[in-house]
């Protein structure tokens, strides 16, 4: 047996939650180092955290520079800010804290900067609603001309709505820590989710989805 | 009812959708430029900011306070003056009141 094989086996055996909190242990003293002037261990919280962060931002923005200046910003953010983190809760729930305000504030200059578009359904988009109408309980195929619809229909919604909507629905949080990710209370959570699925309606009666139903 | 069962056949949809956890080349090499770049957050700064907030409240607060008492001032300066009034009324009354009028009290002048 190689030695990596070995060592690769033998984490196996280690349970994951040993595994968790050594990484924990791990963001703590690299954060520690970085605290102390050693700015290039910021290296290693941006090589941990970047793959989760930009499937995130993904999530609120389509063009590949919009999606790495959120990113950017949001790492900018945490480094700034770190000397306000205490340690009493993971950092990484900490980050994503971070994250999911920067991606608000983003939402909110694209709307600021959005022109209004209501084009005409795609043709691909046109024979989903059908086939949705012929059989509305099947699981339906092209699910690309489904994902278009959705994003053309997050596209129109206000920043709440769309964060609340994305967060929710998409992925399927719950109430409790997304009203922790985004600083609102538990009941005004609730209130925007009811509003957002409304004006989400309002949207794809707009966009003409009525006559397929 | 009927788009509400869409919306959700919708979401269903998207939610499959895994998102790419694709980053660019070097991205964390940005990252480190963008910080060594970016200038040095003054420690005082969110002080500085609280400060200069708390100032201008403070000079709503006294410019409120003073306009109210200036308005208090005139009132009882208007109140006062009807008091004063009434008081020197009242004193004449109680000084004068057993003394007879003048023109009464002159004791016909007797010629010797």
């Amino acid at each position: 047996m190689t030695p990596a094989r070995g060592m690769a086996r033998l984490l196996s055996m280690v349970p994951r939650q040993m595994l968790v909190h050594s990484m924990e242990s791990s963001d703590t003293a690299v954060i520690a180092a970085i605290r102390a002037g050693d700015i290039g261990r910021f290296e290693e919280l941006v090589c941990r955290y970047q793959p989760r962060l930009f499937a995130t931002a993904r999530r609120y923005a389509r063009r590949q520079d919009e999606v790495e200046d959120i990113v950017q910003q949001v790492f900018l953010k945490v480094f700034q800010n770190l000397d306000s983190w205490r340690g009493d809760a993971p950092f990484e729930h900490w980050i994503m804290r971070i994250a999911v305000r920067v991606c608000y504030d983003a939402l909110r200059i694209h709307q600021r900067n959005r022109e209004d578009s209501m084009t005409q359904l795609s043709p691909e988009e046109s024979d989903w609603l059908e086939h949705h109408a012929a059989a509305p309980e099947s699981s339906g195929i092209e699910a690309d001309a489904a994902r278009s619809l959705v994003n053309r229909a997050f596209e129109q919604l206000a920043p709440a709505s769309r964060l609340i909507l994305t967060l929710l629905e998409l992925e399927d949080r719950p109430v409790k820590e997304i009203a922790t990710l985004t600083g609102w209370s538990v009941p005004l959570v609730k209130v925007r989710a009811f509003r957002a699925r409304a004006e989400m309606r309002r949207i794809l009666s707009r966009m003409g989805v009525e006559k397929y139903l | 009812m009927k788009l509400e069962g869409l919306r959700q056949k919708l979401i269903r949809a998207a939610r499959e959708e895994a998102m790419s956890e694709e980053v660019p080349y070097a991205f964390e090499q940005r990252i480190l430029q963008a910080i060594r770049r970016a200038p040095v957050r003054d420690p005082f700064l969110p002080w500085i900011a609280g400060l200069w907030r708390a100032a201008f409240c403070s000079l709503a607060i006294a410019a409120a306070a003073g306009t109210w008492h200036w308005g208090q001032t005139e009132e009882s300066t208007s109140d006062n003056d009807i008091a004063a009034i009434a008081d020197a009324d009242l004193l004449e009354v109680a000084v004068l009141g057993d003394l007879p009028d003048s023109e009464d009290a002159l004791p016909e002048a007797s010629v010797p």
